[in-house]
């Protein structure tokens, strides 16, 4: 049964073994994972870095929150090694408290975040070489992104349907827990009104959303950040995907875009039709009544989404 | 810290599965523990479950492995998910990994849901598992209805059919009449039995269950069929402990989640302690609230 690996007698760790499985190479990019430091942490890394020459900017990628850290992961993934394969080194890693990272979300302030997302930028710019910054960012991703960029020094961000304004996405994980607890979901055993949840949050400095804590300080320093009014320092150029059942873009993806054209910067904001059985966030492998099979319903998304992504890069 | 983190890219059958090994920081006991999750979460688990899971495990001294299944998080390939045709492959390429890894000789899985399935049919195939602690699964076998199959991929093709048929509630609602139709016939998975009586002859069964999770009737069904297929010392292997107050099958609470991980750790603290002998006692099965703290 054992026959992929010859047997070791001894309990103990072989690092020259895990070593030697940390990477791989295929289709002109090597993948590597790796621990990053930051601070006293250590935080989950996978470094997209292409074989051949390598291109202006290099992207960090940044994750969600909640369950959007597991449903966007393709989407993020296929982002990365989109760009990956036409030149441009991309870094995803897991902030302080987050995914497979040590650290507490408690200390994960908005503040925070940013200086992570600032770390991985210098390590990504030391490893390669490369001088050009470039964000991805999908929802809370792109909040994040946004609130990096505004502070200068990013040429290029490119943003998935961005939470742009700062308590929209925590309202949005209420608006979820609420429907959970509809249909029936064990949701801590309360019908919440999305009222009772902020003086909750506020009252106890953390509430559990649909098992996800949401801390109080991460709240209140995101309660008044509005991307679409405010982006700072950014001056590049940005590319924002909506996937969506609408027609027509939201209202603070249009403003966000004038903000960005009205201070220098380019903008192309584009809305991406839904493929039929599959919303933004969901879950990517869907059944229907029959609980024993799961099937693919993102991938239709994420290969447009790359396809919009490695145009205008290009371009 | 009393751990060390080794990320890593698994191989099996021509794809990669990212995996994270967390081993303890000082000495190794010589149970390798695999954490497998459901069919659309990543290796962390739901608000990083398994991660604290590995830690904790890591704490008492053993190593672990998650990982992302083919076609999912961070791992290469496509996937479809199908309970009647579970991971193994990917569990026995994981399992072989964390062996030639660590030098461990014995190993214990701890799943949920469709990860569950996939333990079982590992579990079944393999000497060295002393334990399986499985969360709530899915048990019922599939039925096809040609007409309703029929009625729902024409509905697929209308907005409204489409709205109707994402709708939450009522997807809920329809997969509820579906489980309660499918527990009407009285049948299970033959392919879950088939497992489950393989391993229970030799290793440690644990189910955790919430008291009202919906997956309970199939168990029960399930575990009357495989111990009319088991020696009465086999039985003895098999743990049924139900929880009340909880599911224990989304851990979409705070509380759930701690009481999977003390579950996790605790199991794989008894079967290190048993060995070399496993199990005495009957088919145990052990009723109210766990203390979670």
């Amino acid at each position: 049964m054992y026959s992929r690996y010859a047997c070791r007698v001894t309990v103990g760790l072989d690092r020259a073994f895990l070593a030697q499985h940390s990477s791989a190479v295929d289709e002109g990019v090597e993948e590597r994972v790796f621990p990053l430091p930051i601070g006293t942490d250590r935080c989950f890394a996978l470094f997209h870095r292409p074989t051949g020459e390598l291109r202006e900017p290099a992207f960090v990628s940044c994750h969600s929150y909640g369950d959007d850290l597991l449903n966007l992961r393709r989407i993020d993934r296929g982002l990365a090694r989109t760009l990956a394969h036409l030149g441009h080194p991309v870094l995803s890693f897991n902030r302080r408290g987050f995914g497979d990272s040590t650290g507490s979300l408690e200390d994960a302030t908005a503040a925070r975040q940013v200086e992570d997302v600032e770390v991985a930028a210098r390590w990504l710019a030391e490893e390669t070489g490369v001088v050009g910054l470039g964000l991805i960012g999908a929802r809370f991703g792109g909040l994040i992104a946004g609130l990096v960029a505004r502070t200068g020094g990013v040429d290029s961000l490119l943003l998935v349907n961005p939470t742009l304004r700062g308590t929209q996405y925590f309202r949005h994980m209420m608006r979820l827990m609420q429907t959970m607890e509809v249909v029936g979901v064990n949701v801590a055993g309360r019908t919440p009104s999305r009222r009772g949840l902020r003086d909750e949050l506020r009252e106890a400095g953390m509430l559990d959303l649909a098992g996800y804590p949401v801390y109080r300080d991460l709240y209140d320093e995101l309660e008044h950040v509005d991307l679409s009014a405010d982006m700072g320092r950014f001056r590049g150029r940005a590319l924002v995907l909506q996937a969506t059942r609408a027609s027509s873009l939201p209202a603070d993806v249009v403003r966000f875009r004038e903000r960005v054209e009205a201070a220098g910067g380019t903008c192309r904001a584009e809305v991406v039709p839904e493929p039929d059985r599959f919303s933004f966030g969901e879950k990517s492998y869907q059944s229907n009544e029959d609980d024993t099979r799961r099937i693919d319903v993102q991938e239709p998304l994420i290969e447009r989404l790359n396809a919009l992504a490695a145009e205008w890069v290009s371009g | 810290m009393t751990f060390e983190e080794f990320p890593v890219f698994v191989p099996a059958a021509g794809e990669r599965l990212c995996s994270i090994v967390c081993a303890p920081e000082g000495e190794m006991r010589d149970v390798g523990v695999l954490l497998l999750t459901g069919a659309n979460m990543t290796r962390t688990h739901r608000n990083g479950m398994w991660v604290r899971a590995a830690r904790a495990l890591a704490g008492e001294g053993f190593p672990s492995i998650r990982f992302d299944y083919h076609g999912n998080g961070d791992s290469t390939g496509t996937a479809v998910f199908d309970l009647e045709q579970p991971f193994d492959q990917d569990v026995n390429a994981v399992a072989d990994f964390l062996r030639r890894a660590t030098g461990v000789s014995h190993l214990a899985i701890v799943a949920t849901c469709f990860g569950a399935r996939t333990a079982m049919a590992a579990a079944a195939q393999r000497s060295d598992v002393v334990l399986l602690t499985l969360f709530p699964t899915p048990l019922l076998p599939r039925r096809q209805h040609a007409v309703r199959t029929r009625v729902r991929k024409r509905m697929w093709r209308t907005r409204w059919g489409g709205a109707v048929l994402r709708n939450p509630l009522l997807l809920r609602v329809r997969r509820q009449v579906a489980r309660r139709r499918g527990a009407r016939s009285g049948s299970v998975s033959r392919r879950a039995i088939e497992d489950l009586t393989a391993f229970a002859r030799r290793g440690r069964l644990r189910f955790i269950y919430g008291r009202s999770v919906s997956y309970l009737g199939e168990l029960r069904t399930a575990l009357a069929a495989i111990e009319r297929n088991l020696a009465p010392d086999e039985r003895r292997n098999i743990h049924l402990e139900l929880v009340d107050g909880v599911e224990l099958h989304r851990f979409a609470t705070l509380q759930e989640q701690e009481i999977a991980i003390a579950q996790a750790v605790a199991g794989v603290r008894e079967a290190y302690e048993a060995l070399p002998q496993r199990g005495v006692g009957a088919i145990a099965e052990r009723a109210g609230a766990v203390d979670a703290s």
